[in-house]
Order: C-alpha cells, then sequence, then structure tokens
C-alpha cells in the first residue's frame, strides 16, 4: 500500500494526493451506514432507495479511498478504484458501473427507471463495501 | 488534414447496415454462422437447411460455394452428405472471428448464458446488434427475464463474451413479476424493445402470456 495502480492515475493527474484524515473516514463510514439504514425503509420507493444505496456506497468507497491518501471529485473514479482499494471484483464494479450511468441519465432524462436486480444487486455490494472499508485498521490522526 | 468519417451515425453506434450484412448476404450469414459457429460439427445439408431457415437452393448454392473454395470440407457416409468448416483452410481462424463478431452473437451469447436456462423465462437481443445496424463501437443489449437472477452473476458470464466480441454488453434483467407490471404499464424502454427487432436467445416473447 498504496497500491501501485493508484500511484500511477495520480501521477497522470487522474487523482490527487492528500492524507486522509481520521475523523472524516469515520464521518463517511457514519454516512454510508445511515444511508444503509435508511434505505431498509420499505415504504420508500425504489428511485429513492436507489439513491440512498447508490450514496451509501460511494461515501464508503470514498473513505477507502481517504484511507489510502488519495483524492478525487470523480464518483466515478472512486468506484472503479475499488479493485485496489478494497479488493472489490470486476462483476460487482460493473454493477457500480451501471448504477452510475443510469443516475447520469436520470439527472438529464429525468426519469429513473430502476428495477430490482440492480437496486439488489447494488445493496448487497453497498453493504461489503462498507464492511471492507470498516476493515481497515484506523489511521493514527 | 483530419479525417472525418462520411457517416455521422457510423460513430453513434447504429448505421444502415450492420457489419455482418456488409460483408455477407443474407443466407450466406446464416450457413457460415453455424459452420463457423460450431467448427466441430458436422451437418447435414437438411440440417443446415432447416437450422438457417432459409430456400434449398440458396443454401445449396452457398454450400457450393463454400466447398469449392476449400473454406468448407465435405463427405459423405452412406446416402448422406456432411459439411463441415475446414479448420485447416489458411484464413479459418480469421473467418471464425469476422462470423464470431459480426453474426455469431446470438449463439456467443446463447453458450454464455446457459447457466440461467433453469431460471430465466426470456433472453433477447435487442438494439442495434439486433437491428443488424451495429458497428464495431455499438454496445450489444441483451434483455433478460427471469426470478433469482443476480446482476452479479451475470456480469461475470458475460466477462468471457465482452472479451471475444471486444465489445461492452449490457444485460437489463427483470423479474416476471416487473417484466409483466413494466408491459401493463406501458413502460417506455420496454414497449420500445418490444415493437423494435429482437432476435431470442432462450423463449419467446408472448405478449399473451407476459400479460398474465
Amino acid at each position: 500500500m498504496p497500491p501501485k495502480q493508484l500511484d500511477n492515475l495520480a501521477r497522470l493527474g487522474k487523482l490527487k494526493i492528500e492524507p486522509g484524515a481520521r475523523a472524516e473516514i469515520d464521518g463517511l463510514l457514519r454516512s454510508s451506514s445511515a444511508r444503509l439504514k435508511d434505505a431498509a425503509d420499505a415504504e420508500l420507493s425504489p428511485d429513492s432507495k436507489f439513491d440512498l444505496v447508490y450514496n451509501a456506497a460511494h461515501a464508503a468507497s470514498l473513505a477507502a479511498f481517504r484511507w489510502h491518501g488519495f483524492r478525487s471529485e470523480s464518483r466515478y473514479l472512486v468506484f472503479q478504484c475499488l479493485e485496489h482499494t478494497l479488493g472489490i471484483s470486476s462483476q460487482q464494479w460493473r454493477v457500480l458501473d451501471d448504477a452510475h450511468r443510469k443516475r447520469n441519465l436520470a439527472e438529464y432524462e429525468g426519469d429513473l427507471d430502476i428495477d430490482n436486480a440492480l437496486l439488489d444487486a447494488l445493496m448487497r455490494i453497498a453493504i461489503e463495501v462498507l464492511e471492507k472499508a470498516r476493515a481497515l485498521p484506523p489511521l493514527e490522526s | 488534414m483530419g479525417r472525418k468519417p462520411v457517416r455521422a451515425e457510423s460513430r453513434r453506434g447504429t448505421a444502415k447496415i450492420g457489419l455482418a450484412g456488409a460483408l455477407f448476404g443474407l443466407t450466406q450469414q446464416k450457413v457460415l454462422r453455424l459452420l463457423f459457429g460450431h467448427p466441430e460439427k458436422s451437418y447435414f445439408a437438411s440440417e443446415l437447411i432447416e437450422l438457417a431457415g432459409a430456400g434449398s437452393g440458396a443454401v445449396q448454392r452457398e454450400l457450393a460455394r463454400l466447398v469449392e473454395s476449400g473454406l468448407v470440407t465435405e463427405w459423405t457416409v452412406g446416402r448422406q452428405r456432411h459439411f463441415q468448416a475446414n479448420v485447416s483452410s489458411p484464413i479459418f481462424e480469421e473467418l471464425s472471428g469476422i462470423i464470431l463478431k459480426t453474426s455469431g452473437i446470438p449463439e456467443l451469447l446463447r453458450d454464455a448464458l446457459e447457466p440461467l436456462a433453469d431460471r430465466a423465462r426470456l433472453i433477447l437481443l435487442y438494439g442495434s446488434v439486433a437491428h443488424g445496424r451495429d458497428t464495431s463501437a455499438s454496445d450489444v443489449d441483451v434483455l433478460i427475464v427471469g426470478d433469482d437472477i443476480g446482476l452479479e452473476e451475470v456480469y461475470s458470464l458475460l466477462e468471457s463474451p465482452e472479451r471475444r466480441l471486444r465489445r461492452r454488453i449490457n444485460p437489463t434483467v427483470y423479474s416476471w413479476e416487473e417484466f409483466s407490471r413494466r408491459i401493463a404499464g406501458r413502460n417506455p424502454f420496454l414497449t420500445k424493445v418490444l415493437a423494435g427487432t429482437t432476435v431470442p436467445i432462450l423463449g419467446t416473447y408472448d405478449a399473451a402470456e407476459a400479460a398474465g
């Protein structure tokens, strides 16, 4: 650590190097966990659930990203790097990629047509990302 | 001195003529797809005619040309004539690759998605590939309807065909209940998919059945 591939991306200017702080990472993990809990509410529409789970996955992914000492404004890149930050499989990454595209499309076309297969897979992956991010040893400060 | 593509469509991933159509005639595609899609297998002429769903004369003519050129070998057992892709032809590898990447996509998907056969009720190819208007930049769009199918599993099954085709495959997975509900609610995406040309990979779409 840090993973070599991420160092290469930093060298290309794709992501910034900035040491993570413990409080910041804890905050992201708390936010991720709270959103996942809210998403379990059966009353919610699939669209709202999708928003919550997507953002929960992003917050936990960003926590791991910051833990490794990187920063990026691009959500896509933060997801893309999960393979290196938390050892997420390529199939899981494709689900996140799919979710990211759907979300972007919805912002422009206003129509979020979320199916259960995507929502369920996104939920499974967000939970796993959060668990793996939580398992990272705490930073010194 | 930048070169601009003449057709704007070809950059967006749809064109009037697809990759397969630009290279091969319709019957030719069907015959090549069978023979080169399964080079380990030999076919009777009658089998090829039936499987291709093309006219007997047209298929016979294609076979004669393919045998004459040495791309396909022909032999006789008893009174049956067998035809098989000739793996020792100098362009066997290249031709197989071209057929796989153009008209062989349904075959490739059928094989790759076989593990879903017990749970999927319908798998359709739609979009530019199904319309035969795909370019090398086109994604391959697949609709999968069935219960207990995880998206991660689908992506893992599609990994190998994506690598072989060097194209992105986009699956949409609906449970049967979601599928029927979307049809009943005239969901814009699904309405458009089912009104357009689709290629069945598994099962066939039956509007009455879907309406319950």
